[in-house]
């Protein structure tokens, strides 16, 4: 395994996670602005 | 600068977001003119019985603008007037309050409707009530004693 392999591995834990969060929030926000808009 | 790949994903995500939410936020600002309640209008606070639209509260069938229908609003220490307002449903309303007294809250519930009224200014909100129902008006604006007894209500009924 080189240097940048080793390199990425330790990274992609972090990469999923903060992806994860990221996605979270902004499915969050979706729905917030459904409701909003669903009302008068 | 060297940035590792990961980094320029999630960078390229958390942008990307960026932009799509400040798009969303013009298009509904500036076409679809959804803006927070307006209280550019002034009056005068110990004389709010006797100016209109004030002097006539209740709900108001008017022609000639943008909206079928004026209710109209006085809140103060611990009441709305009037108690009861019926507008049938898909009719667009322009709500104007204001209050006597101290800072009160207009907030319908189960809508977007929620405006704070000052002493001295007008409160106006335009909307379309496109739903069926019986709509609690609440004061969300602490105002003494009897501020958890403040409330009205919005009947959204079938056209007559």
């Amino acid at each position: 395994m080189t240097k940048k392999d080793e390199t990425n591995e330790k990274l992609k834990g972090t990469f999923y996670l903060s992806m994860t969060l990221g996605v979270f929030i902004v499915i969050v926000w979706g729905i917030c602005f459904g409701i909003f808009m669903g009302r008068f | 600068m060297h940035l590792h790949k990961y980094e320029k994903y999630w960078l390229t995500f958390g942008v990307g977001s960026l932009i799509v939410f400040l798009l969303i936020t013009g298009i509904m600002a500036f076409h679809n003119g959804s803006h927070p309640p307006s209280a550019k209008k002034t009056i005068n606070y110990e004389k709010v019985d006797e100016l209109a639209p004030f002097n006539n509260p209740g709900v108001h069938r008017v022609s000639g603008k943008d909206w079928d229908y004026e209710v109209v609003v006085i809140a103060s220490a611990f009441a709305y007037i009037k108690p009861v307002l019926e507008v049938p449903v898909g009719a667009k309303v322009k709500f104007i309050a204001t209050t006597k007294d101290v800072v009160h809250g207009f907030e319908i519930a189960k809508t977007n409707i929620n405006m704070m009224l000052e002493p001295g200014y007008v409160s106006e909100f335009v909307t379309t009530v496109n739903k069926k129902g019986d709509y609690l008006i609440v004061c969300n604006e602490y105002c003494g004693v009897g501020h958890a007894q403040m409330h009205s209500m919005l009947k959204v009924v079938d056209k007559k």
